[in-house]
C-alpha cells in the first residue's frame, strides 16, 4: 500500500522532457543570429550629374579625384596595352586582394584587402586595411583643403573605381572621405541622412552604361591616367 | 544486507534535473539569442566594413533591401549576378545579351510597382521629378565586382534601360521613376 502511494507521488518527467525537446528543435530551426548590419548613407544628386544635367557655367569644376584600381598597373600605356594588362592580370590571383588607391596626382597605396571580405568581424588586418586607407585619403585631404571655405564650398570628391574591382574597396574610400568630413564638421549626425553639411562626395559615373569587355582597356586607361 | 539495497535503490532512478536545467537553459539561449528567419538580412551575404556606418534609420520611410550575391566566375565560365528582394531572385547571366540583363529588367518592373503605391514627394533640388518615400538598401557581397554597383545605381534611379540593352534613358522628370535615398549596408569592424 505505501509502495503504491509512492510511486503516485513521483511526477512523470518524461511528457515535460518530451515538450522541452520540441521547443529546442522548434527555435534551432527558425531561429538564425542576425549579423550586426548599419548602413551608409548615399543620397543621389537629383540636379546634376546623369540624373539631369543643367549646367549652369562653362568653367571646368575642380574636383578632387580619389582613384581605384588593380595592383602592378602603371601610367603611360595605351588602352589596348591595358587591356592585355588586364587579361594577364585576371589570371593571377593578386587581382581581387590587392588594390591601389591614390588622390590626384600623388604616390599610391596599395590594400590588400582579403580580410575586408571574410566574415569574421574582429580581424587585425581588417582594422589595418581600414586605418591605412583613412590615414592615407586624411592626409591628401587635409593638403588640399582650402583655408577658410566652409565645408559645402570645399572642392568636391569624386571617386572614380575600376569596375572589375571589388565594391569593398569603393565604400573603403568612400567611408575615409565620409570619416574625414565627419571629423571636420566636429559632429556626426547618427542617422540616415548624416554629413548633408559636409562637402560633395559622389562615386563618377560609369564609363561603360552596356558592358562590353573590349572597353574594359578605355576605363582602365581614363582611371590610371587621372590627376 | 538491508543497508546494501538501501544504497542500490536512488542509483536505478535516473536524475533528470540536471538534463531539464541544460535544456532550459537551452530553450532560453534562443529565445533571447535569435530572431525569426523571415528577416531579409539572415542572406548569406558578407557585407564590407566602414567606420563610418550608422544605425539603420528610415524617418519614417519605407524601406527596401536589395540583397546583391557576390559577382562570380561560374564553373562554365558564364559570370552570374544574383539580386534577391523578399522571396523574389532576379539573375543575369553573361556578358552581353539579353539574358545579361534580364535580372535588372525584373528588378526594374518590382520598383515601378513599388513606386505606384508608395507616398511621394516632389523633389526639394526643383528638377520636377517625384520622389518616392523609400529608402532603397543595396546590400551588397563585399567582393561583387564595382560594375555591379554601378548598374543597379542607374536602374533604380531610372536613369538606364535594362529592356534596351542598358542604353542611357531620354530624362523627362515626368514619367521618371527614380529612388534616390539609398543606404550601402555595412558593419562596424570589432564587433562580432
Amino acid at each position: 500500500m505505501s509502495g503504491h502511494a509512492e510511486a503516485e507521488d513521483r511526477v512523470n518527467m518524461i511528457p515535460l522532457i518530451d515538450c522541452m525537446f520540441f521547443l529546442i528543435l522548434f527555435f534551432m530551426i527558425i531561429t538564425k543570429f542576425e549579423p550586426d548590419e548599419k548602413a551608409v548613407a548615399s543620397l543621389l544628386p537629383t540636379d546634376k550629374g546623369q540624373m539631369n544635367a543643367k549646367p549652369t557655367s562653362v568653367a571646368p569644376v575642380e574636383q578632387i579625384n580619389l582613384l581605384v584600381y588593380p595592383q602592378g598597373v602603371e601610367k603611360g600605356y595605351q588602352p589596348s596595352e591595358y587591356r592585355k594588362q588586364l587579361e594577364e592580370l585576371e589570371k593571377s590571383r593578386s587581382f581581387f586582394e590587392i588594390a591601389r588607391i591614390r588622390v590626384g596626382g600623388r604616390d599610391p597605396i596599395e590594400i590588400n584587402g582579403l580580410a575586408l571580405a571574410q566574415r569574421s568581424n574582429n580581424s587585425e588586418q581588417m582594422r589595418d586595411n581600414i586605418l591605412q586607407a583613412h590615414a592615407y585619403i586624411k592626409e591628401a585631404l587635409n593638403n588640399l583643403e582650402e583655408a577658410g571655405k566652409p565645408r559645402k564650398e570645399q572642392k568636391p570628391v569624386v571617386i572614380s573605381c575600376y569596375s572589375g574591382m571589388p565594391w569593398k574597396y569603393a565604400l573603403l574610400v568612400y567611408d575615409a572621405v565620409r570619416a574625414y568630413e565627419a571629423e571636420k564638421t566636429g559632429s556626426f549626425n547618427k542617422n540616415t541622412f548624416d554629413l548633408l553639411e559636409a562637402r560633395e562626395v559622389s562615386f563618377a559615373p560609369p564609363q561603360i552604361r552596356n558592358f562590353h569587355k573590349n572597353e574594359l582597356g578605355n576605363e582602365l586607361y581614363t582611371i590610371v591616367n587621372m590627376r | 544486507m538491508a543497508a546494501k539495497e538501501g544504497l542500490t535503490v536512488p542509483d536505478d532512478e535516473l536524475d533528470l534535473n540536471p538534463l531539464i536545467d541544460v535544456i532550459t537553459m537551452l530553450i532560453i539561449f534562443f529565445i533571447l539569442g535569435g530572431k525569426m528567419s523571415q528577416d531579409v538580412r539572415t542572406e548569406a551575404i558578407t557585407v564590407p566594413p566602414t567606420k563610418t556606418a550608422t544605425k539603420l534609420d528610415d524617418n519614417g520611410m519605407k524601406r527596401i533591401i536589395i540583397n546583391v550575391f557576390g559577382n562570380t566566375q561560374t564553373l562554365t565560365g558564364v559570370p552570374e549576378t544574383r539580386m534577391r528582394v523578399g522571396t523574389k531572385e532576379f539573375v543575369n547571366k553573361g556578358n552581353d545579351g539579353e539574358e545579361a540583363y534580364k535580372g535588372y529588367s525584373q528588378l526594374r518592373s518590382l520598383l515601378d510597382a513599388a513606386y505606384d503605391i508608395a507616398d511621394r514627394e516632389p523633389d526639394p533640388k526643383g528638377t520636377g521629378i517625384s520622389l518616392p518615400k523609400i529608402v532603397l538598401e543595396i546590400r551588397a557581397d563585399a567582393d561583387t565586382q564595382y560594375r555591379v554597383i554601378q548598374e543597379i545605381q542607374q536602374v533604380v534611379t531610372d536613369t538606364i534601360d535594362p529592356n534596351n540593352g542598358m542604353q542611357a534613358k531620354a530624362i523627362d522628370p515626368k514619367t521618371m521613376k527614380a529612388f534616390v535615398n539609398i543606404n550601402f549596408t555595412s558593419r562596424i569592424p570589432g564587433r562580432e
